[in-house]
């Protein structure tokens, strides 16, 4: 099972079902062979080593140390607040941590194949999580909510059910000896007093026997798709819109932010009046006049660095496309509009700005206003206020 | 003024700073003063190869004020309006692309980060003029 619309329960159900056909194999056929009841016992510890990793990427790293944490307080203060948490730490502390799946053979138990199957699922099931987090094990901001909200006990029920289903030692230490293991190496690899299988119980039931909470979980889509010119301008401006939004709601906007803006109006207009869109020169001068006004505003704020990758991003599309394709033209048409609401919102930005604005001093050679020792003035936002391209609301239908 | 005096005159002012990384400030900003100003100048109803170079400059300009690059904003003049702006664009883009990567001694990291961006910027610039030119 493959390809993005796999989902996360997808794939550990399928995981369990060849454990289940492992263990059904090792009843019927057996493990044939010393060697190969050494084969099925190092997968067994390996499939739920892979358990053990696909819980912790689950949780991420900041529950994980929490609820590991939470063990160390408990023992030291033993509360019974969360009898939960404490069960799912003794859980992924009994668990192993180290196995190395050992390399396949000839005529290697069919039980062994299954098993490695086992692993791959879960090890897929892990980096599909990965994907909804950055390097450091964080969320991203495109993560699935479902990650960031679900219980512990949900988190960790598909994983613990898999070794549920390993964690029995006596069927693996029956047909280990009948392949003719020598006792000493079962009770090494299976311990009489082997902890995994009522810490796994007891992990559940502490936390209620929940419902798996990231069965639906799929691979994270990408912010900005890469498909197509079209795609790619499209979700950019969708994003640039938002953060123009969330701006004007935070009221931090900067002078620099604003220029960008402006740079991807006249990207915009000067494309489209240049190709079919002739009645768009007039935004064209307008976009241009904004820009040289605020091209000699500086405030302390630095830009958006997000803004400014995705209107690099979009100019440099603008200019390579052909400014007669009509798919690109189309795009940039309806963008117009999502272009006049980031206006729009600038504008109402600006004329609320408290910011320090102020334009250069011919006799001080200052780029940027230094916070200590330089000369500045507060400009009123009104002096300042460029006038945005009058006709920003009217988006140019496509004849 | 033509292309090759105009970027004479703004060599015989900017070259003689022994300092590489105020003669990448400073051919940064003339670059984008000819750019912009041909922006506002140009009819809107014409390509202006000035569109994908001025972006291009401010950020770089940004880039190289936020590292701390000292400034110095100096008066310019415009090339002729009769002359193709890409063929005054690109010849500047070379003298700040030279400017941009001679190395400098005991240059403060950010510089150095700057001036890297700002050659990448000019490197983008100088891909836009050859699309439109072969277009």
């Amino acid at each position: 099972m493959t390809g993005p619309h796999v989902t996360y329960g997808e794939l550990l159900h399928d995981a369990r079902r060849q454990v289940i056909d492992a263990l059904a194999s090792i009843r019927t056929e057996g493990m044939s062979t010393p060697e190969g009841a050494r084969t099925v016992l190092a997968l067994r510890t390996a499939t739920m080593v892979a358990a053990r990793r696909n819980a912790i990427t689950a949780l991420g790293p900041a529950r994980t140390e929490a609820v590991l944490e939470h063990l160390h307080t408990s023992r030291r203060h033993p509360s019974p607040a969360h009898p939960g948490t404490s069960a799912v730490a003794a859980w992924l502390r009994t668990l192993p941590t180290d196995a190395t799946p050992p390399d396949p053979a000839p005529g290697e138990p069919t039980s062994a194949g299954l098993l490695r199957r086992a692993i791959t699922l879960v090890d897929a099931a892990s980096d599909l999580l990965a994907t909804h987090t950055d390097p450091t094990g964080a969320l991203r901001p495109i993560a699935d909510p479902a990650l960031a909200t679900a219980s512990v006990g949900s988190v960790i029920a598909a994983p613990a059910r898999l070794c549920a289903l390993l964690g029995p030692t006596e069927p693996f230490a029956l047909q280990a000896r009948t392949a003719g293991l020598p006792r000493h190496e079962v009770d090494q690899l299976l311990p009489l007093v082997d902890a995994i299988e009522p810490a796994t119980w007891t992990a559940v039931a502490r936390t209620g026997f929940p419902a798996p909470g990231l069965d639906g979980v799929r691979v994270a889509q990408p912010a900005i798709r890469l498909d197509t010119p079209v795609v790619e301008w499209t979700d950019r401006l969708d994003r640039v819109t938002r953060r123009v939004l969330a701006h004007e709601r935070r009221g931090d906007l900067t002078a620099r932010t604003a220029a960008d803006i402006a740079r991807l109006g006249l990207a915009t207009a000067r494309y489209l009046a240049t190709s079919t869109q002739a009645h768009v020169a007039a935004q064209v001068t307008s976009w241009a006049t904004v820009l040289q006004q605020l091209s000699a505003l500086r405030s302390l704020t630095p830009h958006d660095p997000v803004i400014r990758h995705d209107v690099q991003a979009m100019v440099e599309l603008t200019a390579d496309q052909d400014s007669h394709d009509p798919a690109f033209t189309g795009a940039l048409t309806r963008g117009l509009a999502g272009i006049g609401t980031c206006s729009r919102s600038v504008e109402r930005q600006l004329s609320r700005s408290t910011d320090l604005w102020s334009p250069p001093v011919a006799t001080v050679p200052a780029y940027l206003q230094r916070i200590s020792g330089s000369t500045r003035h507060k400009a009123q936002p009104a002096t300042v206020r460029p006038s945005w391209p009058a006709d920003r609301g009217h988006s140019p239908s496509l004849t | 003024m033509d292309t090759h005096a105009l970027v004479r005159a703004l060599a015989d002012r900017i070259d003689t700073d022994p300092s590489a990384t105020a003669r990448t400030w400073a051919w940064a900003y003339a670059t984008h003063a000819v750019a912009l100003a041909h922006l506002i100048g140009a009819d809107p109803s014409e390509p202006s190869d000035a569109t994908w170079v001025e972006p291009q400059l401010a950020w770089a300009l940004d880039a190289l004020a936020d590292a701390g690059v000292p400034a110095d904003p100096f008066p310019i003049r415009t090339a002729d309006p009769l002359a193709p702006v890409a063929d005054i664009l690109a010849a500047l883009l070379h003298q700040l692309l030279h400017a941009a990567t001679t190395p400098q001694r005991a240059e403060p990291p950010a510089h150095t980060e700057a001036r890297a961006y700002t050659a990448r910027r000019v490197q983008a610039a100088l891909r836009a003029l050859d699309r439109a030119r072969r277009r």
